[in-house]
């Protein structure tokens, strides 16, 4: 009797024991894993806003050599609901609108448009020659190595605030899908 | 008498399966450390590979040598007899000003959001990285599709962001449609009526057509091309290479 029971608690124990380092093991490997992500620590071009249901990342600003400049950026939606982004504003400028690119006869042509609907599920991503957020009537020079704060205003009510980092002009043709 | 021992005997037996328990938890734990130096030593050596590759690329072993970046036309098209005004307010006759030379012909608009600054970027910041006897027998010529918002004084502060060589035409709009219509398959230029704010929008062909020392175009570059693209191709196309 004192021996049976001595051993099943000695194997509840044990089994606890394995429990906590199984647990411990997996912490661990998240953990490792993540860090070694090279999405999250190499290119430093961008970093990722993750708030309720969507997470912004890889964004991306134009030095510029006009009065106004382009964003561009990708918006992964997490929930079961399309979500619109509707509104941008940004420290930098009077006005941020939304455009996108018609191409049409081989021609393209820049279009205003109300919003971008990023689907559920799915990730939208605006890229040169196709969506981008306008930033008209810039207020100051925006140089590569800088960031500007841009603000991103969805119909879900969500709101997020972007660093947006100003890269070259040059390294923008990257982020042109081939 | 019989109780004792087995007593001390359990406590011990206890203390064994603690001690056997603390070391599999030890154990399983730097089990879980050497795992996760596992991963990063791995990953390590994935990017060690693919700069390897990278290299291999660079070295033209990992890719087709012969292949060109941009598409190469079907049928080659002859330099088109585009007059028009330079920057300067000096008449600009492409075939005579570009005799000879390499000429990558491009039309478009300064307030272009993204297609013309980017094409312009790459092609400057190439040709700022080659050696400037290549550079300096390059033309880029730039026509612009948006002649009323587009001043000299505009256009010509506009392309100097880019490389100090590059050339701006200006013109009435209709020496610029008539100008575009010279060049073999290009759609001509739109401009949007002006909003309320007197913005609007021009629809243009976004290729950069390159014209060889013979006068000929054999291949054009879409938008999207990159820098380490003209890098490749242009002593190609200096050396007179021709695309096909």
């Amino acid at each position: 009797m004192t021996m049976s029971a001595n051993a099943r608690l000695r194997q509840t124990i044990s089994y606890l024991l394995v429990a906590i380092a199984i647990a411990l093991t997996l912490s661990a490997c998240g953990s490792s894993s993540e860090a070694s992500d090279p999405s999250n620590t190499g290119i430093s071009s961008s970093r990722e806003a993750v708030a309720g249901q969507l997470t912004i990342s890889e964004a991306v600003v134009g030095e510029t050599v006009t009065m106004s400049a382009a964003v561009y950026l990708d918006i992964e939606n997490h929930s079961d609901e399309t979500i619109r982004l509707i509104d941008a504003d940004c420290d930098c400028s009077d006005l941020a609108v939304i455009h996108a690119t018609h191409h049409d006869g081989g021609l393209a042509q820049m279009v205003h448009i109300e919003e971008i609907a990023i689907p559920a599920q799915s990730t939208v991503s605006l890229h040169p020659a196709g969506e981008h957020i306008m930033l008209e009537t810039i207020t100051r020079e925006l140089v590569a190595g800088e960031t500007i704060e841009l603000r991103l205003g969805f119909d879900s009510g969500e709101e997020q605030t972007v660093i947006v980092p100003v890269v070259p002009l040059a390294d923008l043709a990257e982020r042109v899908p081939q | 008498m019989g109780a004792t021992p087995s007593g001390i005997d359990s406590r011990v037996r206890n203390v064994m399966v603690l001690i056997a328990c603390a070391s599999l938890l030890i154990s399983l734990l730097v089990m879980a450390n050497r795992l996760g130096s596992d991963d990063e030593e791995s990953s390590g050596s994935l990017n060690a590979t693919a700069e390897q590759q990278a290299a291999i690329d660079q070295e033209s072993g990992g890719r087709n040598p012969t292949a060109w970046e941009g598409a190469v036309l079907d049928v080659a098209q002859s330099k088109p007899d585009i007059n028009l005004t330079d920057t300067d307010g000096n008449p600009y006759s492409l075939i005579e000003e570009t005799e000879g030379q390499l000429t990558i012909l491009m039309f478009g608009y300064t307030n272009c959001p993204d297609i013309c600054p980017i094409s312009l970027a790459t092609l400057g910041s190439a040709m700022k990285d080659m050696p400037p006897e290549d550079a300096n027998r390059i033309r880029m010529v730039f026509v612009t599709a948006d002649p009323e918002r587009d001043t000299p004084e505009v256009l010509d502060e506009y392309l100097g962001k880019f490389h100090p060589s590059f050339v701006g035409l200006v013109g009435t709009v209709e020496e610029i449609d008539a100008a575009q219509r010279l060049v073999d398959d290009l759609p001509i230029a739109v401009r949007e009526e002006p909003d309320e704010d007197g913005k609007y929008a021009v629809g243009h062909a976004t290729q950069m057509i390159a014209y060889q020392n013979d006068g000929w175009a054999r291949i054009v570059y879409p938008f999207g091309t990159r820098a380490e693209h003209w890098k490749r191709d242009i002593p190609r196309l200096l050396n007179g290479e021709f695309p096909a």
